[in-house]
């Protein structure tokens, strides 16, 4: 039976009607008006108002752009064992469904950070779904949340890394950096530099709030927002 | 209204464009009012988008943040309003694009999560719990067909039959033209009248078929049987 048949007036009218009478009525949760009142609380708090000082804003740019650089670094280190690093990160859409709807996941957010005590036949990294691009991460625009929570399980393992790192990477990587992502103002959270649609971009992890996390995908040089997105936290 | 929208000389009443712009030159309180006039219907539009009150809370939060961030960015084409559920379904979408929700299983969970939060209209207006009983299966019904319809259908027909925005202004939300909200919306509601089986002769949404055998003999004796009773 095809599906695509036009339907007659009558038949249209009738599935209008009951598609309006399935329509959500209630309020918004108080739970929901909650959380995202919360949310916007932070981004006041976040946000740098109209009155900054330019001295603090350069200051922080610096500060900030260090911050990447040293990111950056500790990527290239990191890549190398990746597999290792990130074993749950390449989890199904399904597995990670069900991970939720089994309540590990208030927040109902697939791209949860991993669980330990996953078996080991979870823990085959496939290389098509998540990769570095001279040694920074590749985040792609149609698998946006996905890689943004494989580069957060990234920037958790690269603390324990980053002291030891080879000079010799580090300073490569210090060279692509600067050559590729201009500095701006990111806002408060940790930073990691990713290439986006072939160009340099910084993800911005926000300060956690409750169980969440916001990640804000920022242009180099402006940086203006690009894409955001909310991460379970824990 | 807080304080500061107040001191903003917004005056009582502000217009939507007057909040964003009071944000955009750094009110603080000014999104928050204006997120809190509109936020029923954009929760509306993000849980029969998402299909489920969790996910819709995501999408709703991803929509949220971007339309903070990029408040500057609106140029005024279009109402505040339809700006707003532009943000919030294009959030929507990214999230269903990229995670791949399974949302045949998971789309008619307000019904239990939430239904008892339900309108004070409808409640107020049918008592009979048999009434409200074929009510909640008929809704659970189209919802399930709902949920199998392809995202833009779905964000459309969403748009245009239950939130009842023009096809014009559902145009400007999903970024596209008018031509194509018309064609989505059509082949959605073609695919849902197979789905609710409302094309078959007699067809209805509050029974479906129970999937019993076939009938047997479709005229039976009224009169006792005269055979032996069996051993």
């Amino acid at each position: 039976m095809s599906d695509e048949r036009e339907l007659t007036p009558a038949e249209e009218e009738r599935v209008r009607r009951l598609l309006a009478e399935a329509r959500v009525e209630a309020p918004m949760p108080e739970d929901v008006v909650t959380r995202l009142d919360r949310v916007l609380a932070q981004l006041g708090e976040a946000e740098p108002g109209p009155d900054a000082h330019v001295v603090e804003l350069a200051s922080r740019r610096r500060r900030k752009v260090t911050t990447l650089l040293v990111a950056a670094a500790a990527v290239v280190a990191i890549g190398v064992g990746v597999g290792q690093v990130l074993p749950q990160a390449e989890q199904s859409d399904s597995q990670a469904s069900s991970d939720a709807d089994a309540g590990g996941d208030p927040a109902g957010g697939r791209a949860q950070a991993p669980d330990a005590a996953a078996p080991e036949g979870s823990m085959e990294r496939n290389d098509t779904t998540f990769d570095l691009v001279d040694g920074v991460p590749r985040v792609r625009a149609s698998r946006f949340a996905d890689d943004v929570a494989r580069v957060a399980e990234l920037q958790s393992a690269q603390a324990s890394d980053r002291d030891n790192l080879p000079n010799a990477l580090q300073s490569q990587a210090d060279g692509d950096a600067t050559a590729i992502c201009d500095p701006a103002a990111w806002g408060a959270g940790k930073l990691q530099l990713v290439r986006y649609d072939a160009q340099p971009a910084v993800l911005a992890f926000r300060p956690p709030m409750g169980d969440t996390q916001v990640v804000d995908l920022l242009q180099c040089g402006t940086g203006e927002l690009l894409r955001s997105v909310t991460l379970a936290v824990g | 209204m807080p304080e500061a929208v107040a001191d903003r000389g917004l005056g009582d009443d502000p217009t939507d464009l007057a909040l964003l712009r009071a944000h955009v030159d750094g009110d603080t309180a000014a999104f928050g009012t204006l997120f809190a006039r509109h936020r029923d219907r954009l929760w509306a539009v993000a849980l029969r988008t998402m299909g489920n009150p969790e996910d819709a809370a995501d999408g709703l939060q991803d929509g949220l943040v971007a339309a903070y961030r990029r408040a500057g960015s609106f140029r005024g084409e279009a109402a505040v309003t339809t700006w707003l559920h532009r943000v919030v379904v294009n959030a929507c979408l990214d999230r269903l694009r990229a995670a791949k929700v399974r949302r045949a299983e998971s789309l008619p969970d307000d019904l239990e999560e939430y239904g008892d939060r339900g309108s004070t209209l409808t409640a107020a207006t049918v008592a009979d719990p048999a009434d409200l009983a074929v009510q909640d299966e008929r809704r659970r019904r189209v919802l399930d067909a709902l949920a199998e319809l392809p995202d833009e259908q779905r964000a459309a027909l969403v748009l245009v039959d239950m939130e009842g925005y023009p096809v014009a202004e559902v145009a400007r939300m999903l970024d596209c033209a008018e031509g194509t909200v018309k064609s989505r919306c059509s082949r959605g509601r073609a695919r849902l009248a197979v789905s609710l089986s409302l094309l078959a002769p007699g067809g209805d949404p509050d029974h479906a078929d129970p999937g019993n055998p076939a009938d047997g003999p479709s005229v039976r004796s009224t009169q006792a049987s005269r055979a032996p009773p069996p051993d």
